[in-house]
């Protein structure tokens, strides 16, 4: 045990509430309350048997999920394959040198070029063949600045559509001329894996899109040179949605919302070529 | 053209090697995959919970009160039996909640767009063949060529993935299998293609899946190359009618295949 430096010892022993127990000092703020034994299991994952709200998430047969395995993976190892492939490494952050401490100290250098890093690129292996990760739904309703109750509505649309509950987003920043204030609830977002992902896929790729007539694919320019690719869709084309089309009365007000297909891809070209087998067209 | 893969495999007749390009020519499964007994019965399982644990259906935003909806969706739910206070309940008290009793699972009747019958049958009438509301009965998932079992349809095993495989003499079958020319310079996946055409005519619509070969299985007189390739459209019809072809799935090929040379590329293909 540490020996603590007292400057009185005589004040502390008479002193009538002594505790023997160490203060322990943490380095990050931690809510204390929230370590409670009783709240223990509210911190369990919601397809845990054992959380109180568990739902069960292998309720059905994942058609996508086996195409991509059965059919998919070996084709794209066989496609992307380069005989005597060696790791290209990625466009990093570069240092600023050591010769000064001024330099040493200094945030790292922007990539050459670009303003974002890229990851290094491995040649195609089983392990590393690219696979659809997440599909990200970001929904910005500037129309609720002004009337903050079509929030509700965006989100509930947004719920209907993919059947996961959205998150609400925020103003980050005050722009006078766009009404823009900080903290303001202005539309929601939701991250999308698994089962519901792959509903969301295939309503998207066999319903949706077919049916705009000035649809003519995904932007070839879209992309974050790390594999994910983007794109919109407008108030018009949500209609095509049959859980909206159906209930057209329930929603007098659409909003359009952007899409990120999220994938494992290194390169842009090759989350192209997983996206558009499995069914987004390009050009 | 056509070599026969397993005479040339077991021959000793030590040459300058040859090298062939084999196209492995599949047609993917039309419908989803037929699911075990076990995988079954765990969805099953899983489905029930799910609907167990389930929500309680919004009724009161899909089917407004006082609408032609809801009407006819009172219709079809009769609601559940009323928490009578001076009642005494021998299997359980029942616990209502937006007209659904919360101990179960809750079993929702939707109005349908088509008229129904008593037991659940469509109604049908002259207008509704092809009315956009008609039900939607799924077709069956075994077809004329599966009863019939007719090897050479496209048809057949349609949840499988099917590979072409030929016969010059109705005894020994192989998968078409095309010889390089050691004059011209042709690239492996060139010959399969021009091969396949040439064998099975024009009227085929398929594409490589890559360039690239997927496997070799090389000896001393000949290295076989496996190229890759999916058909899209179109029927095979061989040019000549001595060449007899079928449509196998993985479990039907080594009955016709030489034992030796399945067990060398089982692993290209495809179980669903």
């Amino acid at each position: 045990m540490n020996r603590t430096r007292f400057f009185s010892t005589v004040s502390r022993l008479n002193r009538t509430g002594y505790s023997t127990v160490e203060p322990v000092h943490h380095l990050v703020p931690i809510n204390k309350a929230a370590l409670r034994p009783g709240l223990q299991e509210l911190l369990l994952p919601k397809d845990d048997i054992r959380s109180p709200g568990y739902k069960p998430t292998n309720i059905g047969q994942d058609r996508v999920r086996d195409y991509y395995d059965a059919h998919l993976k070996s084709n794209l190892m066989l496609q992307l394959y380069i005989h005597g492939e060696e790791t290209t490494d990625g466009n990093k952050h570069r240092s600023w040198g050591t010769d000064s401490p001024y330099k040493l100290y200094r945030k790292m250098r922007k990539p050459k070029g670009l303003s974002r890093a890229t990851k290094d690129i491995k040649p195609i292996a089983p392990k590393n063949i690219p696979e659809l990760t997440g599909i990200n739904i970001n929904l910005y309703n500037r129309e609720a600045l002004e009337d903050s109750w079509l929030n509700i509505s965006s989100r509930l649309q947004i719920a209907q559509i993919t059947n996961v509950k959205p998150k609400r987003i925020f103003n980050k920043s005050n722009i006078v001329q766009w009404k823009c204030r900080e903290g303001k609830p202005c539309g929601c977002k939701v991250h999308l894996t698994g089962e519901d992902m792959h509903q969301f896929l295939s309503t998207l790729t066999e319903l949706v899109l077919p049916r705009i007539r000035t649809f003519q694919g995904i932007s070839k320019k879209s992309g974050d040179h790390n594999g994910n690719i983007s794109f919109g869709l407008s108030p018009e084309d949500i209609k095509f949605f049959p859980e909206i089309e159906n209930f057209q009365e329930l929603f007098p007000n659409l909003f359009g919302f952007h899409i990120t297909l999220q994938t494992s891809a290194r390169t842009d070209e090759q989350a192209r070529l997983l996206l558009s087998s499995l069914g987004f067209p390009f050009h | 053209m056509i070599r026969n893969t397993i005479i040339r495999h077991y021959s000793s007749i030590t040459a300058t090697p040859v090298i062939s390009s084999t196209v492995l020519l599949a047609r993917n499964p039309v419908i989803t995959r037929d699911l075990p007994a076990f995988e079954k019965s765990y969805y099953k399982y899983q489905n029930e919970l799910w609907k167990r644990l389930m929500w309680t259906f919004p009724k009161w935003f899909y089917y407004r009160g006082g609408t032609l909806g809801d009407h006819r969706f009172k219709e079809l739910n009769k609601p559940p039996v009323y928490n009578n206070p001076t009642m005494e309940f021998t299997d359980g008290r029942p616990e209502i909640r937006q007209s659904r009793d919360r101990r179960f699972k809750q079993e929702l009747r939707l109005p349908k767009t088509y008229k129904q019958a008593e037991d659940g049958s469509e109604i049908v009438d002259e207008y509704s063949s092809d009315s956009l509301s008609r039900k939607i009965n799924p077709n069956s998932r075994v077809t004329q060529a599966d009863e019939k079992n007719d090897t050479t349809s496209l048809e057949r095993k349609l949840s499988r993935s099917l590979y072409l495989v030929i016969s010059e003499d109705n005894k020994t079958w192989t998968f078409p299998n095309f010889a390089v020319s050691q004059e011209h310079e042709i690239p492996l996946h060139k010959v399969a293609e021009d091969g396949i055409y040439n064998l099975g005519g024009q009227g085929l619509n398929y594409y490589n899946v890559s360039s690239k070969p997927c496997h070799v299985i090389s000896s001393s007189d000949n290295n076989e190359f496996f190229i890759k390739s999916q058909i899209v459209s179109g029927q095979f019809k061989p040019a000549s009618s001595t060449v007899k072809f079928m449509w196998l799935a993985k479990e039907e090929l080594p009955k016709y295949l030489n034992n030796d040379y399945y067990n060398e590329i089982q692993h290209l293909l495809n179980d669903i």
